[in-house]
């Protein structure tokens, strides 16, 4: 009885420790294709849907340069949510965090990787994020980040011509801050604390490594960068 | 008809007072604009300052279409003010100046007299509204530009250049209708007295008491607050909002000229029975 109980805990160690070493590929991989990424700039069409916020389609064109560079320019008004705009997965997967592959899930006939990824460090400010990632073409299929007050933001990736670059075609983004407590949050005057909502970004004629001026990021218009 | 309602407005425009709302309206529009041309950017920040935290914000924010719609939301105290100064005046100001008795000998009767004055106070609101729109919008848009427009109500509405227009148009068709109750409430008490300043500080007492009274927090004024009429002044603003119920608007709308109706018939039958004894 008791071998047996030892060669379940040795093989449930290294089965859990080839898992760790697996999701860690998995995230080296994907990491690599957005560091190809050094520049670039697209047109995209943000659409937001919140109880609170009620506005026309935005459209605007966006530009990035490594390291952290980003700018909006639109000619008619746009709003954009900060943090989806210009995420970057590798917001996530930069930073210091245990990662393990917590099973396999089917979503639109495609096989996804779920990946766990707990942060390590009290500066991040989610408590725990799972992706659901294409292994075989190394995408990152949909991000969960649970953050406190069971707040919970949902982001799934739709790829079509920049699979290399991990570029995605459309991001949709599901905010459910609908159970955090009142407490928990800073009022904004016009912006409840409890609210659901739904942010659809369609990217379109990307322009990746083409090059791009510093003077691009400089622009005395922009409200808030 | 014509020719008394034209009588009538040559009364009203050759006043000096009647142009006092005229020249406040422009200089405080004026004040606002050129506050805005120096320190947009004050404004700016302070209208972005909790959408800032969570969202990159661009474009053209501080465009005539944003100016007029705060302008209209300061300024709407004024409407009242430069009306009664013309509504108080409009019969009281014929006793005051001896001529009852020289307009109702004239072969024109009791009631078409008070239609035509009762449609040149309409024309002179118009010509209020209609100089609101030009200092406050098309000046603004001018000096300013077009853009979409950003209002703070409930929550945040943001609306696009082409989907702008028309709520203005209904907000000040609703602001004429709410002046139109102002001006017949004040014709109704110009009608009772034979001096100016009674009807004119009479309206006011009375919108300012019916405001405070709407505003007392105390359960009882929730029973009477609908049956206010300043209660329903503010309406204009709910054209704003992307999820405004028509019918509720229509039905403010409706209750706003219903009052008119009203004091206009009470101005009649006062204005009929009256003994002209000046």
């Amino acid at each position: 009885m008791k071998e047996i109980f030892v060669t379940i805990f040795i093989l449930f160690t290294i089965t859990n420790f080839a898992q760790d070493k697996n999701a860690e590929k998995i995230i080296s991989a994907i990491k690599s294709k957005i560091d190809k990424v050094d520049n670039y700039s697209a047109d995209v069409e943000i659409s937001v849907k919140f109880d609170f916020l009620k506005m026309p389609k935005s459209k605007a064109e966006i530009f990035f340069k490594k390291p952290d560079k980003f700018k909006l320019k639109s000619e008619k008004l746009a709003i954009l949510p900060k943090g989806v705009i210009d995420f970057n997965p590798q917001k996530i997967i930069d930073k210091n965090f245990t990662s393990e592959i917590i099973g396999d899930t089917l979503i639109d006939n495609k096989k996804l990787s779920v990946i766990k990824i707990i942060p390590n460090a009290d500066s991040i400010k989610f408590n725990a994020a799972k992706l659901l990632v294409d292994k075989n073409e190394f995408l990152i299929k949909q991000i969960i980040l649970s953050l406190d007050g069971n707040a919970k933001i949902i982001t799934y990736f739709n790829y079509n011509d920049q699979k290399e670059f991990a570029l995605p075609s459309q991001i949709k983004i599901n905010l459910d801050f609908s159970q955090v407590k009142e407490s928990e949050n800073k009022r904004r005057r016009n912006i409840p604390e409890n609210f659901k909502g739904d942010i659809t970004i369609n990217y379109n004629n990307y322009k990746v490594n083409k090059g791009i001026e510093d003077s691009v990021f400089v622009d005395e218009k922009e409200v808030e960068k | 008809m014509i020719k008394l309602v034209h009588i009538e407005l040559i009364k009203i425009f050759k006043k000096w007072r009647s142009y006092i709302g005229h020249f406040g309206i422009l200089f405080m529009v004026s004040m606002v604009q050129i506050n805005l041309y120096i320190y947009g950017e004050n404004e700016v920040r302070h209208i972005t300052r909790n959408l800032s935290d969570l969202f990159i914000i661009s474009g053209n924010i501080l465009n005539g279409n944003l100016i007029g719609h705060l302008i209209l939301n300061a300024f709407f105290i004024l409407f009242p003010l430069t009306i009664v100064l013309v509504a108080g005046e409009i019969l009281a100001g014929e006793g005051t100046g001896g001529t009852y008795r020289l307009i109702i000998t004239r072969p024109v009767s009791r009631l078409q007299i008070i239609f035509s004055k009762f449609l040149a106070g309409c024309i002179y609101i118009l010509s209020i509204i209609v100089w609101m729109i030009f200092v406050s919008l098309v000046i603004s848009h001018i000096v300013f530009g077009n853009g979409e427009l950003i209002v703070l109500s409930d929550g945040i509405n943001i609306f696009a250049q082409d989907d702008i227009l028309w709520r203005f148009a209904l907000s000040y068709l609703h602001v004429f209708f709410s002046m139109l109750l102002v001006f017949t409430l004040s014709f109704l008490f110009s009608s009772l007295v034979e001096n100016a300043i009674g009807p004119i500080i009479a309206t006011m007492a009375i919108l300012i008491f019916f405001v405070i009274l709407s505003q007392i927090p105390v359960d009882f004024t929730k029973y009477i607050k609908p049956y206010l009429f300043t209660n329903y002044f503010m309406d204009w603003q709910k054209f704003f909002n992307y999820d405004f119920d028509w019918f509720v608007q229509i039905k403010s709308l409706g209750y706003l000229a219903l009052h008119s109706v009203i004091f206009l018939i009470l101005t009649s039958i006062i204005f009929i029975r009256k003994d002209i004894l000046s």
